[in-house]
């Protein structure tokens, strides 16, 4: 039983992670390649997130299959939001370093 | 005829709207000519309109419509006429009255004009054409400079509104709103409470050329500013020292938020947003329609690209920044201007937009989100002062 629920934990956390990312920077944007947008304003949106997560992950102390649940729940919570396959890719990369490595050292 | 197309989208609207049940049979006609007409085909909108009754049958809104058509035809003289009829049939009908005035305003005729458009701000304090070119009217009939005066001191006189709960206000991520002004500073303190009733700033700063105890604002001291070419100058060159968060709102003291709930984080994806310009196709750099800087968004990474010698200020600064200098700024800085659709959810000025954006510039725009109903309908300019409440 509490396993179950902190699956569902991992859920909500992702799709939430997701929705705001889609808040800031919608699919119709992001799906838009006539669509410049600053490209230090995506950065932060993005690292934001993924500074969330692994807070998430020190927080809670996800193990191997809950890591891996997260990035799959991310993935295709931006899947159903209409995101393109590459913004995913790069996204869910991006989150699944950062939970598993935690963030690259700014030199 | 002076011809003003501003009209012609709001009144199509209204002929839309009209196009239902119950409505006139004569109006999709009216409604397929005046689309004909707008298409360069006028023989055509005529064979379409050959079997209506040419008077408007004492029908308000068949008047109106055919009102419009002869407004289009540039028939001056028989679009008042048809208007008047239809005014006096129905004289709540906003959109009439508006065309009403647009057109006394076609033939010149200015004080009848904003006689027509006070009647349409009665009905419809929104009507954005109204208000806009009201003003027109207002310098048509040489009270242009008296009329400004009279806004400016009504607008202090208009109860503020109210602030909203602090948990309720828009937070406005990662953003300084400011205004610089050592000119009108009443209401540019006016301007800054109103953003900051119904939002959350990260910083408020007023850069002014004296000290000013306002609770929430910052002001800083900087040498007097008293040029629009002085302006210009500064918002260029001079602002980003005063700028510590990623974004700048730049208010005046006739632009400023109006519907904080319009606030979408999808505008800090952009370096720039501002109200979008009607586009001109003069020049190369005038197909550019983003946009007004009166009310606008602004990077901190542009107020840097914008230190590069090779940028030389130049009055208006907006129009330096998004018309002369954009390509410049967008290939040798990576500058990224808003698209139109998100500028028209940012702000407007002269264009008029389907929903409230979050905020507005210009003085045409002032009176229509006043609290006090006088200033809405711009009667403050035939009365005297309102008494203040609570004075006897």
């Amino acid at each position: 039983m509490l396993e179950y629920f902190s699956t569902r934990k991992v859920t909500e956390f992702a799709k939430s992670l997701a929705q705001d990312v889609a808040k800031r920077y919608p699919p119709a944007i992001a799906n838009n390649p006539a669509q410049m947008v600053s490209q230090k304003r995506l950065s932060g949106i993005l690292e934001e997130a993924f500074t969330r997560a692994a807070e998430f992950n020190r927080e809670n102390r996800l193990g191997w299959y809950k890591k891996a649940k997260l990035g799959n729940e991310f993935k295709w919570e931006l899947k159903e939001m209409g995101y393109d396959e590459k913004f995913i890719d790069v996204a869910t990369e991006g989150l699944i370093v950062y939970v598993t490595r935690g963030p690259t050292p700014k030199t | 005829m002076i011809y003003y197309s501003q009209i012609v989208a709001p009144y199509l609207r209204h002929l839309d709207r009209l196009d239902g049940p119950g409505s006139n049979d004569a109006i999709p006609a009216v409604r397929a000519a005046s689309a004909l007409l707008l298409a360069g085909e006028p023989q055509r909108a005529a064979e379409v309109l050959a079997g209506l009754p040419a008077d408007g049958a004492n029908d308000a809104n068949l008047s109106g419509a055919l009102g419009f058509i002869a407004y289009l035809r540039r028939q001056g003289t028989q679009a008042v006429q048809l208007l008047e009829r239809a005014v006096e049939l129905d004289p709540s009908n906003a959109n009439n009255l508006a065309l009403l005035a647009v057109s006394y305003l076609g033939v010149e005729r200015h004080a009848q004009a904003l006689d027509a458009f006070r009647s349409a701000l009665r009905v419809d304090p929104a009507l954005h054409v109204a208000q806009t070119l009201a003003w027109s009217a207002i310098a048509g009939s040489g009270r242009l400079d008296g009329a400004l005066r009279a806004l400016k001191a009504a607008l202090l006189d208009d109860p503020q509104c109210a602030s909203a709960p602090a948990a309720s206000k828009m937070p406005i991520e990662d953003t300084t709103l400011c205004i610089v002004d050592c000119q009108n500073y009443a209401l540019a303190e006016r301007a800054l409470r109103l953003c900051m009733a119904g939002c959350v700033f990260d910083q408020v700063k007023w850069l002014t050329d004296r000290p000013f105890d306002v609770p929430g604002v910052q002001t800083v001291v900087i040498p007097p500013v008293r040029s629009a070419a002085d302006y210009s100058q500064f918002i260029i060159k001079d602002l980003l020292p005063h700028i510590d968060t990623e974004y700048a709102l730049v208010a005046q003291w006739d632009g400023y938020v109006v519907n904080p709930q319009a606030w979408s984080p999808e505008f800090l994806l952009f370096d720039y947003i501002g109200a979008r310009w009607g586009r001109r196709e003069s020049s190369a750099t005038d197909r550019h329609t983003v946009g007004n800087g009166g009310f606008s968004l602004r990077s901190r990474a542009l107020l840097q690209a914008l230190q590069d010698p090779a940028i030389q200020p130049s009055h208006p600064e907006d129009a330096a920044i998004c018309r002369i200098y954009r390509d410049y700024l967008e290939d040798r800085h990576g500058i990224v201007f808003a698209p139109g659709d998100v500028a028209d959810r940012f702000s407007f000025e002269h264009i008029e937009q389907a929903t409230l954006p979050f905020g507005f510039h210009g003085v045409t725009n002032l009176a229509r989100f006043a609290a006090a109903p006088r200033i809405r309908t711009l009667d403050f300019l035939f009365d005297g002062p309102e008494p203040r409440a609570g004075t006897g």
